[in-house]
């Protein structure tokens, strides 16, 4: 299929998310989409992919003009999309997932459970995708709840466009490889692929010609060829530097103690499984590893929002046992939720209400249960000028704020109060390139005052950047402390589970689900 | 394919033990009281119970003593068993024994009065008739709710179908086309709630309650005006079909083969939206939307039309239910005669799990109860009736407390869809 | 946030790029009229519900109904009827609610007192008095993200816990009626902690225990009453005994007319609403309350106790419902109550939160509004049905709660901050 995006313009009320996009995917091509998040892929491909209806513009296929007034119709057209976050129910067999909106029926309606699972097992033998059609999605790895996503996305009537959206944001470096020589595979076999990403190397691996956009714009046609740097700089808009300048670290006493930490969901699986992890006072640990391998549990563990099933965490050298969140955010502990909108702020509530909110109880913002605006104000005021928070005034409400002015609203709750130790987890996501130096450098300043900082991000270049010394987590365990010297290919390897000296088991003899 | 090396995360086996100390706790000291209770108050009593109709009046007393001790053993085991551990997967079998030990135990201490018979034909009988509400009450739950629109307002919906039902009977002369009005009300009030919840994406937790007080107001109000001329409101009747010999079964034939055409439609409806939810591709696309909508938008299912329609459907089994209270028991409409079984079918819907099959389970329970609590109330039992009455609500309150296992609402339940948003 | 996307009109922000000549008042007053904002939402629903009201009143009227069978002939019969009689119907309403011309003419004629022209006035504020606190009962658990459905079988505890102290303990009034009037207090609250302690603990869903917990609630008062405990020594019927008259709530304005029926209850309505601002806006308990409400994710992750602030909130709605019932037992019904006393108190508190839109202030006013349609209904029957209060007030609200709908109707501008609605979160 070629196609090609004339003009394409999305606008939400005053906002444009997309300008007069220009684009086109020959047959067989992997034409990568390259841009920060924000930056207007995702809306891009939701119009492509009929979710949403441009403001303008034209999208044609072979030549021919196009509209879809729904999924239904892009699908029809012949295009297929893995969305970013899948579209998996949960409780679904894979057969059921693939052949959702799309049935396969004996007449009336009435499914025939025999073909869904046949046509399941046909795709996947045709593509090399091994897959059981009866496997429970929500049951089966990250990994190959991907599977079933391109699976269902090449199930369509005559797929020969494959839109995939950040396909690589929650898989493994070993997984990623699998993922890109499977995308190679079916340009090979003809299909075109849109590949969106914001991760330069895998677009250098993979790409045939690549676009950039920023801030809603094509701003850069480059080969793949192009350097890094190169790369980055259309995608940021000018030059930058991943380094934060910082002297070597002075590591004092422990601030940090995790023994043998085991947390259980509530499902029964162990998602910390006698984690060890300590942090001192005066550096920074950088907690690598593939989202979902125990960062979000490990953080609420410390913070005592979830209940260890055993072993031991002690901040500041007191075992913390006991002691509920409040008690150990009184005592000095920061914590830079991973999720903003989900556990950082309270949307609906004032930037300065949302500057204090877990200090409202404490002197001076209020007195005998009685809260004292004044004092909040003055306080909110004092932070916005520190921090640079861009907003109209403290009154304004969070949610009108930009994801960077919402973050450092996080960062002046958290950094205007006395603190020993610090959980950072994601610190910079979704967060523009200027805020995002700003927070570098203020958890370097933060290191630098002694207190000890956890960093959990699933960047490996944030981890690069900042980290003293680096963790790797693998399913729930902490697998290796390295230097920050190591190489990546070392890191990898400890992300899914190999030891750093070996070579990773290549064993593509066991494929399928278990 | 390096991904299949990683292993699998640790699952907890589900036949490992689990222990379960606060209903552990519960079941066991709700025993070990009645084994008290039981000894303290029942000495020399008995439980007669009879076959009334078929075999006129076979009867076989029971002592009570024991019947009541031998019950309240099992439901302090049953307890006992669940602080001490039990696989996860006896956890089901060990509450579900426990309440019916319970409830059985309840039963027998009930019917031990003097004059009291426990008259199993006639009490099955009406017990079935009774549950009917519930089930048509509930599947309507069902339906709206696995599509992710929670439906708080059956009991409007009942209203809406008792009022009109015996309103279009009393002015065509035909109680079917009494019943098909009630069905059509139904679902005009529930098209409303669907409106609001898909195309305005309101809340549909407050707008339901609202409904269910619209519902209230409108049929008084209605009433009031009507009341003021004749033929309006008059009681009609239905037959009850007769299946032959069938109907001459011991227990079988009074409870299953002499009933109302609601009994038999009841039925067949549990078997027919179960079928319909887990073998159509209705049912797979309701359950996705109900589950995960953005994943069935991506494949092309319009969510909020399948959501709309799904909640007009569902208005014509809550109306259909509706008439059971006028055409079904040949009563009149009266105001708010609907008396909160429409929340009551919400909490089956609950306790039968948003399924089918767990429906009929959930609303043969509750119709048994408030029959043994009119029975006993009329033959002047010294049980408050209204204690008895009162223990499908508690119940509930058991259930969604967690004591019997977790109920899971669809994912989305109540949540608006809004293609916009990924 | 939804509303943003749910209108990607391109005209929109031309229209407030382009420079306004001059906004002046008259058209920044327009522009304010033909907006959804939650003023102009209320006063819309207010209207459109009396619209529909009348068109019910005409179409379920006989004799109006049958001047529409010849409207093509006489098309003005069937408008001067269908006038006529909502005209008459609200106007009775309004006479039984606020004032009656006919007493005002008596009274200018010198031949009834000024206190006669107060009882449509007094019976207004006595209906509205339980529903001030079943309303702040609603509305409190509403800001914290709870909807308590319950406050009808909160309410009944009330009374019951009120009648009890009220009657059987003989104490000095300065002592007795207090008591009783927390005791009132004390019994709702306990009945509301129940939901309160099971979603903390069990994640059970509040409307579904409230539910349950309100129909246990009216079983256990009608099983109450027939005990010999609660049961009248004088009457047969299902009444409970008399309070006795050191527990009775004074009456306010009795010395004017005795059949001024409005006493002490409504002041202490009125304090607890005020508290209940307070409590909300003023205090950190009501900042945890508000920021629990609005996002419990981060509510928990800056330290504050999700599981106690349900049960807090709960335990302080039910007290503020069992305050209500206290309200009924000490007051109107102080000579025995009966499965009838609660009347829909406690469903009527949703309705009112929902129009007072969880405002303490907002409480007190839909209060006000709710109790006169009671009282006018009341008073109007049997001409008027008297179930027209119920249906008029689920209308009014119905477009409260979806303003989207009022919008569409009325082809409203959305207002900047997009539309007001309430929420309660699914299961």
């Amino acid at each position: 299929m070629r196609l090609e995006l004339k003009g394409l313009t999305k606008k939400f009320g005053s906002f444009t998310a997309d300008d007069d996009i220009d684009l086109v995917v020959e047959p067989g091509q992997i034409h990568a989409i390259l841009g920060e998040n924000g930056a207007g892929k995702s809306t891009l491909m939701n119009m492509l992919y009929g979710i949403l209806t441009p403001t303008s513009g034209e999208i044609l296929i072979d030549g021919e003009p196009v509209s879809f007034s729904g999924p239904g119709d892009a699908i029809a057209a012949g295009i297929g999309m893995v969305h970013q976050h899948f579209k998996l129910v949960g409780p679904f067999s894979v057969a059921d997932n693939v052949q959702l909106g799309r049935e396969h029926t004996r007449g009336l309606g009435v499914l025939s459970a025999a073909a869904a699972r046949k046509a399941v097992l046909d795709v996947s033998e045709q593509y090399g995708l091994r897959l059981d059609p009866d496997a429970v999605c929500e049951d089966l790895p990250v990994g190959v709840q991907q599977r079933v996503e391109i699976v269902k996305a090449l199930s369509g009537p005559k797929t020969e466009l494959l839109i995939l959206d950040e396909p690589t944001a929650v898989l493994t470096p070993a997984e990623i490889t699998e993922l890109l020589q499977i995308i190679r595979n079916l340009a090979k076999s003809g299909t075109s692929i849109l590949f969106i990403s914001h991760k330069l190397k895998e677009v250098q691996a993979v790409a045939d010609t690549v676009t950039v956009i920023r801030r809603g714009k094509v701003v850069a046609e480059l080969e793949p060829s192009a350097s890094e740097a190169e790369m980055a700089s259309a995608m940021v808009g000018r030059a930058v530097s991943l380094r934060v300048d910082k002297t070597p670290a002075d590591p004092g006493e422990p601030r940090l103690e995790v023994k043998d930490l085991t947390v259980v969901s509530d499902a029964g699986v162990k998602v910390l499984d006698g984690l060890e992890l300590t942090v001192h006072a005066g550096e920074i640990v950088g907690l690598a590893g593939v989202e979902g391998n125990g960062q979000t549990e490990l953080a609420r563990a410390i913070l005592g929002l979830v209940k260890p099933d055993s072993g031991h965490i002690s901040i500041d050298g007191r075992d913390v046992h006991g002691r509920g969140p409040a008690r150990r955010i009184a005592d000095g502990l920061g914590y830079i939720p991973e999720d903003r909108g989900r556990d950082g702020l309270v949307a609906e509530f004032s930037v300065a209400e949302n500057i204090v909110l877990n200090q409202y109880k404490d002197e001076p913002y209020s007195k005998g249960g009685v809260v004292d605006a004044g004092a909040v104000r003055r306080r909110a005021v004092d932070s916005i000028a520190e921090f640079d928070i861009r907003t109209q005034s403290p009154e304004e409400s969070a949610s009108s704020l930009s994801g960077g002015n919402q973050q450092k609203v996080i960062i002046a709750r958290e950094f205007s109060r006395p603190r020993r130790f610090l959980v950072a987890a994601q610190p910079t996501r979704g967060v523009d390139v200027g805020a995002t130096e700003f927070i570098h450098s203020r958890l370097v300043a933060e290191r630098d005052t002694g207190t000890g900082v956890l960093l959990i991000s699933s960047e490996l270049d944030e981890i690069y950047a900042l980290a003293d010394r680096i963790a790797v987590i693998y399913n729930g365990r902490i697998v290796g402390e390295v230097a920050p010297d190591t190489p990546r290919e070392v890191i990898g390897r400890l992300m899914v589970g190999a030891s750093a000296a070996t070579e990773p088991a290549r064993d593509d003899a066991d494929g399928g689900d278990r | 394919m390096a991904v299949d090396t990683a292993p699998a995360p640790a699952l907890v086996d589900d036949r490992a033990r689990a222990r379960h100390p606060k209903a552990g706790a519960t079941y066991a000291v709700l025993g070990l009281l009645l084994v008290l209770a039981a000894v303290a108050w029942l000495g020399g009593r008995t439980t007669v119970i009879a076959v009334d109709r078929t075999l006129t009046d076979a009867r076989w007393a029971a002592p009570t003593l024991a019947a009541v001790v031998v019950l309240g053993a099992v439901c302090a085991a049953a307890g006992a068993w669940m602080i001490a551990g039990l696989p996860q997967r006896r956890f089901k079998l060990a509450s579900t024994a426990a309440v019916a030990a319970f409830v059985l135990a309840l039963l027998f201490w009930a019917y031990s009065q003097e004059g009291t018979v426990f008259r199993a034909e006639s009490i099955l009988a009406g017990a079935l008739f009774l549950s009917m509400p519930y089930i048509f009450g509930a599947l309507s739950g069902v339906v709206c709710e696995r599509s992710g629109v929670i439906n708080i307002g059956i009991e409007g919906q009942f209203l809406m179908g008792a009022f009109t039902g015996v309103l279009i009977a009393n002015i065509t002369g035909s109680v079917y086309a009494g019943l098909a009005g009630a069905m059509i009300a139904g679902s005009l009030s529930t098209m409303l709630l669907a409106l609001l919840a898909t195309r305005y994406q309101v809340n549909q937790v407050v707008v339901g309650v609202i409904l269910n007080l619209l519902a209230l107001g409108f049929t008084s109000f209605m009433y009031d005006q009507l009341k003021k001329a004749e033929g309006f409101n008059d009681a009609f009747s239905m037959p009850v079909i007769t299946w032959g010999p069938l109907a001459d079964i011991p227990v079988l034939g009074p409870v299953l083969f002499q009933q109302k055409l609601f009994v038999y439609v009841g039925l067949a409806m549990v078997v027919v939206v179960w079928f319909l939810l887990y073998r159509t591709r209705w049912g797979l696309r309701t359950r996705a939307v109900g589950e995960h909508p953005a994943a069935a938008d991506s494949m092309g299912v319009d969510v909020n039309r399948l959501r709309y329609w799904n909640v007009v459907a569902a208005g014509l089994l809550a109306g259909f239910g509706g008439a059971w209270f006028t055409l079904g028991n040949s009563l009149a409409f009266n105001k708010n005669m609907t008396a909160g079984l429409g929340f009551v079918a919400l909490a089956v819907m609950i306790v039968g799990r948003w399924n089918p099959l767990g429906v009929l389970a959930g609303a043969l329970i509750f119709g048994f109860t408030t029959q043994i609590a009119r029975d006993l109330s009329a033959a002047g039992s010294s049980v408050p009736g209204e204690f008895l009455q009162m223990l499908p609500y508690a119940v509930t309150l058991v259930v969604v407390a967690g004591l019997i296992g977790k109920a899971r609402a669809p994912k989305a339940d109540g949540v608006p869809y809004n293609p916009g948003d990924k | 946030m939804s509303t943003q996307t749910e209108t990607p009109a391109a005209g929109k922000p031309e229209a407030d790029q382009s420079p306004e000549p001059k906004p002046n008042f008259m058209r920044l007053f327009g522009r304010y009229l033909t907006e959804a904002n939650s003023v102009m939402v209320t006063i819309y629903s207010l209207l459109l519900a009396f619209l529909i009201g009348a068109v019910l009143l005409i179409v379920s009227d006989e004799y109006t109904r049958s001047t529409f069978s010849y409207f093509f002939a006489r098309p003005q019969d069937a408008w001067y009827a269908s006038r006529d009689l909502v005209v008459e119907s609200y106007t009775a309403l309004f006479e039984g609610a606020i004032l009656n011309f006919n007493t005002l003419e008596q009274y200018q004629a010198g031949q009834a007192e000024f206190g006669n022209l107060l009882r449509p006035l007094s019976e207004t504020l006595t209906y509205a008095t339980p529903l001030i606190f079943t309303g702040l009962a609603v509305g409190l658990a509403f800001r914290a993200g709870l909807f308590n459905i319950g406050a009808q079988g909160q309410l009944i505890f009330g009374m019951m816990g009120a009648l009890i102290v009220g009657f059987s303990l003989d104490l000095p009034i300065w002592l007795h009626l207090p008591l009783a009037i927390i005791a009132g207090g004390v019994a709702g609250g306990l009945l509301g902690a129940v939901p309160g302690v099971l979603k903390a603990s069990t994640g059970a869903h509040e409307v579904i225990s409230s539910i349950m917990l309100n129909n246990i609630a009216a079983l256990f008062l009608v099983w109450a009453l027939g005990t010999a405990f609660l049961h009248s020594e004088t009457k047969p019927d299902l009444v409970s005994k008399p309070v006795d008259d050191s527990a009775v709530l004074p009456t306010l304005l009795s010395s004017l007319n005795p059949s001024l029926r409005v006493n002490l209850a409504l002041v202490i309505g009125i304090a607890a609403a005020v508290f209940t601002w307070w409590l909300l806006s003023k205090s950190t308990f009501g900042f945890r309350i508000r920021a629990v409400g609005f996002n419990e994710h981060a509510a928990a992750t800056a330290g504050m106790r999700i599981g106690s602030t349900y049960t807090t909130t709960m335990t302080a709605a039910g007290a503020l419902a069992g305050l209500g019932g206290a309200a009924l037992a000490l007051g109107v019904s102080s000579g025995g109550i009966t499965t009838n006393t609660a009347l829909d108190y406690g469903f009527s508190g949703i309705t009112v939160a929902l129009l007072g839109r969880a405002n303490p202030g907002g409480i007190v006013a839909s209060a006000l509004l709710f109790g006169a349609l009671k009282a006018g209904a009341l008073s109007a029957q049997p001409d008027v049905p008297v179930d027209i209060s119920t249906l008029l007030q689920a209308t009014i609200v119905l477009f409260i709660a979806a303003p989207a709908l009022v919008k569409a109707i009325l082809h409203l501008r959305t207002p900047r901050g997009g539309l007001v609605t309430l929420e309660a979160k699914g299961w």
